[in-house]
Parts: C-alpha cells; structure tokens; sequence
C-alpha cells in the first residue's frame, strides 16, 4: 500500500491544484519542483525503486558537463555550484553559476534548450559566483499554444530575475519589462550594493516570494532585509514585508533571508529564516530589540502580515543567520498531531515549534551567556537553548587537536591560551579575540536536514569547526588589513567603531588546530526528540590524502530521503555523493564525482526509472576543487 | 665471480617493474582521477616510485657500485617502498598499494636471493658480518 504522508501529500495536492499537474499515466509520479523538493522542506521522495538492498548497483545514467565553471585564477570569480536540480515538466531545470538555464532530458541528459541572460560575471556582493538553482511556476490550466503558461525562474548576483518559458526558454515578454525584473529598483534605502538573487524564489499559488543576498560584512548600515512577492506572471510586486521598522532602518540594515523558504499550505502560512541586523559582528549601535532578526517569521502569504515569530538568537554577534527552511511534520504525541517545524542552526541547535504558534515543541531555555567586554557592545545576557533533541554540537568545543599542536610546535595550544573563550556565545574580542565554536559555517548550513513524514525520522548532517574572531579598532583597521597581505579574513563592518578578522583555527600546515570529527550527520526521532544515530560523515581531504573516517568532513550541502529508506547526500570534502542506511546511517554505497557536491540532490521518476541527480560544483570554502558536472544515477535496466 | 654472484637481480628487476607501473598509474591520476587529480599528493607518489625505477634499476645493473651504496640504497628502496605504500593508502589508490606490495616482494626477492654479492655473508678474514 503506497501511504502519502500527510504534510507531504497536502504539499503535493495544493501543487498539483495550482500548476495543474494530474496524475495522468504519463505523468512523473515523484517529481523534484522546488529547491527542497517540496514547499515543507521535507526533502522527502516517496520513490521506492532504488532500497537498501540494490543501491549497490547504482550505476552512472548520464552526467553533463555545463562549461559553467571557474576556479577564480582567471577574469572571473571562482564559481560556486549550490543549485538544487528541478524536474518538473518532464524536464530537469538547473542554473549554472554564470546565471545560464539548461533545461535537459531526464533519462538521457540531453539539453532541450539553453538561456543565458548574459548577467554581470563579477563578485558585486558574495565572492564567489553563485547560484542555488531556479524556480518554476505553472498555471492552473495551461492554455495550449500560448507563451509562458509555464515558468522557469533564475535570479543573478546584479539583483535581476528572469521568467523565461518552461517549454521553449524564451523570455516571458509579460514578466517585468521584457520577462525581467530589477529587483534594485526596491533597493531604496542604504543601497550600498545589489540585492542579490542567488535563492530560487519560493513559489506558492500565483506569488514569487523571496528575499536576497549581499555583503553583510562590508557596511555598519546595510540595506534592510526585505521581502518581497511579485505575481508569478507579470512581476508586480504584490507585497513587502519589512523587517526592520523605519526608525531601526535608520541606524542599521539587513534581517534579510538568504535561505529558502517553506510554506505550510493548509494555513497560507510562508515561513522565513532571517539573519541578524547589520553588522554581522558587532551590536553597539543597534542595541534595541530588533524581534525579527535571527527569527523564524511565519507571515501570511497572501499579505506578508507577520503572524507569529521567534528569535532563536538574541542580539546577535556572531553571524549565526538561521540559514535553512525550516521543515514542516505533524509530530504523534499520546496519538494527538502537533502541527509543528523544526529548525536546525548555525549553533547546532535543533529548535521543534508548533508551526501556527511559535510555541515550543520541545522546551526551550533562556541560559545565561558570556558578556562581551569590547567598549561600546552590549551583548544579550541569555539565549535561547534546546536540549532536545540533543544538539548536533556539543556546548563546549572539542579542545586541542595534540596532532595539529605538535606538528606546528605547540601553536594551537599557545594561540588558545591567548584567546577568549568561554563556550557557546562567547562574543568576538579585541586583542588576541575570542574562539568561537560554532562559528558562521556552523553547526547545521543552508542545506538544513530531511525528513521521513511517515516515522518522523529526521536527517541533517552539520560541521564542526572552530574559528577566531578578532575585532580590530577602526583606527587600526586599514594598517592591519594591508598588513596580512591576504585581506579574505578581514571584513570592514564599514562606518562602525570597529573591523574583524575572522579566520579558521588552523596551523601552518593547514590542520584544523581542534580535535575531529569535523562533521557528522545525525538522525533524530522528532516524536521523541531521542537522538537514534549519529556519525562522522564525509571525509577530509588534503594534498589528495584523505584522512581517516573518524574525522569526517565539514559539510555543505543538504540531504534527501526516499520512502524506501535510503538518504542521498554529497556535500562532503572528499568529492564524493553517498546513500545511507536511514535506520542506521551506515553508508551503503558511494561514488566519486568532480568536485564536493555543495548542493541538495534531486530523486525523480522519469518513464518508470528513479533517479538521483547531484549538482556536482564544489565551493572554495571547503576546498580548491571546483566542478560543473551534472550527475544522474539509476539502477541498471532490470537492476531493481 | 662466482655464478651466483653474476646472477640477474631479477628481485631488483621485479621492483622497477611495479615502480614503473606505480610512476605511470601516478601520472594517469594526476590527469585523469576525479578523486585525486593535480593534488600534491600525487605528485609526490609520481616522484617516489620514479626515483624508486632509478634506484632498482641501478641496482639491479650497475656492479661496479660501491657495495656501501648499494646497501645504502636497499635500504632506501625499502623506506620509499613502505613510505610510497602509505602514502597510497592515503590517496585509496588500491592499484598502487597492490604495486607497492609487489615491489616489496621484489626487494625481498632480492635480499634472500639476489646476487651474492648483495647478501650478507660472513666476512672470511675477521668471521665478522660486514654489513
């Protein structure tokens, strides 16, 4: 008997009524149709060909190369390859980090059409070219023999986004002017760089709803994090949602959501994950209560009214920005649902809300934290705490690697005993400054984690990874910056009293100055909140060596699971994309691809066969290797 | 010269021959393996098993070396050997740990029956090892 869970089938039936998708016999029975697979973040694939048993004999289907790709030692940036793959339409829709459409079989990776909207090739905002793939909106019932009654969507580092028709990948005269949207013509206010389109908008109904990327880092006072949703066909913008009120617009910028979005459907309610005020590091001049920054929002999503919200980080210092879409369950207490979400984050904390109130699942605490002693910062005296289900991250850092220390001589240990640190919250220093662990990368990234809707087993992989955090006097800022040689580490926070270095606890040799694993991947029973398996995941490669399992690797990227009870997930160092075992986590088959597979995996069936298809490009915050390879895998004809 | 002391080092000639399938594995991965290709580590596997082809093989045909350099370079054949084999496992370049073991078998070959002249014997006059 083939049982659809109920968030997930709710998901699916408001899809499949608004784009107009029936189960006709030639229809795709597990399609792919947003970033995480479905509007509850589930990451969930109700396929069952590709089990346990037979996921041995995965065998390549078809892969590509897109030719979109730089390792940045040339005129362009190097490229970043986080998208996820669409396959909707009977077509798999991709975005390459140069803003290009491909739109390719499904079963023999042959491109149907291309687009290239010939967008700026240079690092306005991010550093790197990004992109984290496109967004698709069809019509109620397209009308046959017209233009753009289905949408594919691509948004660009210079703030455009672009409607092109699903069918043929021409522009959609209808959207915007000429089938694109400026988005910078809503960049009104501190509009000191582009707002960025580097999140696939979250398409619901008839609305493109989305936020945007920038370079938080550089100004004190950036552009507020706004909001937007724009009719799916003509870009007029329906509504904006503002974070900040005019008065904090004035002094401070930025709660702007990078990450996707998830919607519950039932209740018309669009989740947003935000990131903390400008800037990143530093909170003296925007000391008033700012509810809405590092917050998951639920807002109305037909008028972007904010229904409910809660701050899962407090005045925040440390650019933990709650950086994925929180994902949607009904969780089974004593036979009563909860409708519910859960939220992983930078900190390692998995937060379980009740998603039309906000209210904890599972309690959280306010415990008190380290106090900041940098002249003018006033940092929070709590912040809120879940223990349960168990952290991803222990709440003190895993110590001094005695490897890394004796192979450079004693230099972790002796740069430790220099700095701060106090635990989970200890605030960035002057001086020799603060250990921070976790830092920005987390704990738990974008990718955020998947979820079985029908056993409320839920998957994420998080790293682990200790920086420093070095505030530096805006007098002594420029000299230092200029100093180092290599100014990647130092970010200006621009018309504030101070600057940061933030930079990885490594010695010379480039070893991770803390004890490993660097990563794992973890798997929790949400009814419960019992942690039932965690392990080192991935592995860490350098000079080619790789290190042992126990190490694991950090991660970026996200998982996905199937109704068969496998999950699917690149994201590691070592370049390699691996199934595993959703009752146990034990790997069950691996192969090599390019490059990390920085990205979510996409399942889908296509004439009867499932696929499971990476985006194979790498980001250069884990390792030089950069890639443009798109990667399908099946089971051999009659192998299931 | 004794014949087993003019005997072909066919020890010596085993290990050049799993180096130099070692050295053109290495230079195939450093181009074409998507899990290791133009990594230092490879590099250095390409320089240890080449230098490991040059080492064998001048010890295999070069008799007129002195006897102290000959051993000396046994004993460095052994630590590229083992060095190379580890480094292999590292890169999980199975092909190459199995050349490394080859090439171990090879120096063994050697050691136990090898020209005579690369053996240890007892030193006639003074009944002393001399290596």
């Amino acid at each position: 008997m083939i049982r659809l869970p109920g968030l997930a089938a709710a998901a699916l039936l408001v899809f499949a009524g608004v784009t107009g998708l029936c189960q006709a016999a030639d229809t795709p029975s597990q399609t792919w149709y947003t970033f995480n697979g479905d509007l509850g973040a589930q990451k969930y694939a109700t396929a069952t060909q590709i089990t346990p048993a037979n996921v041995g004999k995965l065998r390549i289907a078809w892969q590509l190369h897109t030719g979109d790709v730089s390792d940045g030692t040339g005129k362009i940036p190097a490229t970043v390859w986080s998208a996820t793959p669409l396959f909707v339409n009977h077509t798999i829709y991709v975005s390459t980090p140069f803003y290009r459409i491909l739109a390719i079989e499904p079963d023999t990776g042959k491109i149907k059409w291309t687009f290239n909207p010939h967008a700026v090739l240079k690092a306005l905002t991010q550093p790197d070219m990004k992109t984290r793939g496109v967004a698709y909106w069809q019509a109620p019932n397209p009308q046959p023999g017209q233009t753009c009654q289905k949408i594919v969507y691509v948004g660009t580092m210079d703030a455009r986004l672009y409607a092109v028709d699903a069918d043929t990948g021409k522009p959609c005269q209808g959207f915007g002017k000429n089938g694109v949207v400026d988005v910078d013509q809503w960049n009104t206010v501190h509009g000191k760089y582009p707002l960025s389109q580097l999140q696939p908008p979250t398409v619901y109904k008839n609305l493109l709803l989305f936020g945007w990327a920038g370079k938080e880092w550089a100004y004190e006072v950036a552009p507020p994090g706004i909001i937007f949703a724009l009719d799916a066909q003509t870009g007029s913008l329906k509504w904006q949602f503002h974070p900040l009120t005019q008065r904090m617009e004035a002094d401070t910028g930025k709660v702007n959501v990078w990450a996707s979005m998830s919607v519950d459907t039932q209740h018309d309610l669009l989740y947003i994950p935000t990131s903390p005020p400008s800037p990143d590091d530093y909170g003296g001049d925007r000391k008033e209560q700012i509810p809405y920054g590092n917050a998951i929002v639920a807002l109305n999503a037909d008028t972007g009214d904010v229904v409910w919200s809660r701050q899962l980080v407090h005045h925040g210092l440390w650019d933990y920005d709650i950086s994925t879409a929180p994902t949607l369950l009904d969780i089974d207490r004593n036979g009563q649902k909860i409708p519910a979400l859960v939220e992983p984050t930078k900190q390692g904390f998995i937060f379980v809300l009740n998603r039309l109130t906000g209210e904890p699942v599972f309690p959280i605490e306010e415990r008190a934290v380290p106090q900041s002693d940098v002249p003018g910062e006033q940092s929070a005296p709590t912040q809120p705490w879940a223990t349960t289900p168990p952290p991803t991250l222990n709440d003190t850092w895993p110590g001094v690697s005695r490897i890394a220390d004796i192979a450079s001589g004693g230099y972790c240990s002796r740069t430790f005993s220099k700095l701060r640190y106090n635990g989970k919250f200890t605030p960035p220093a002057l001086g020799a400054g603060s250990l921070i662990y976790p830092p920005s990368s987390g704990g738990v990234e974008w990718g955020g984690g998947a979820l079985d809707p029908a056993t409320n087993t839920y998957v994420v992989n998080s790293s682990s990874v200790a920086m420093i955090y070095r505030l530096i006097k805006r007098s002594d800022y420029a000299r230092e910056a200029k100093a180092a040689g290599d100014p990647k580490d130092f970010y200006p926070m621009a018309g504030g009293p101070y600057g940061i270095q933030i930079e990885n606890f490594v010695n010379w040799l480039g070893m991770p100055c803390w004890k490993p694993p660097f990563g794992t991947i973890s798997g929790y029973d949400l009814n419960t909140g019992k942690l039932l398996w965690r392990h080192p995941f991935g592995e860490v490669q350098h000079w080619g060596f790789y290190m042992p399992k126990s190490w694991g690797s950090v991660t970026i990227g996200g998982p996905v699971i199937t109704r068969s009870g496998l999950i699917f997930i690149g994201a590691s160092m070592d370049s390699r994309v691996r199934a595993l075992d959703l009752k146990t986590g034990n790997v069950l088959w691996r192969a090599q691809v390019e490059a990390p597979a920085v990205s979510i995996p996409a399942v889908y069936i296509y004439k009867g066969r499932e696929y499971v298809l990476f985006a194979v490009g790498g980001n250069t915050i884990l390792m030089p290797r950069v890639g443009d390879q798109l990667i399908a895998f099946s089971l051999p004809k009659g192998g299931s | 010269m004794s014949d087993e002391q003019t005997r072909p080092a066919y020890g010596m000639l085993l290990l050049a021959a799993a180096a130099a399938a070692g050295t053109a594995l290495s230079i195939y991965a450093y181009f074409n393996s998507e899990a290791i290709n133009h990594t230092a580590g490879v590099l250095l596997v390409i320089a240890t098993t080449a230098a490991m082809v040059i080492a064998a093989l001048a010890v295999a045909g070069l008799h007129f070396l002195p006897r102290w350099l000959r051993a000396l370079s046994l004993v460095l054949l052994l630590i590229d050997v083992i060095g190379t084999g580890i480094a292999a496992w590292f890169l999980e370049t199975q092909l190459l740990i199995a050349f490394m073991g080859v090439a171990l078998l090879g120096w063994l070959l050697h050691l136990i029956a090898g020209p005579r002249e690369l053996r240890p014997l007892p030193d006639p006059v003074a009944g002393r090892m001399p290596l």
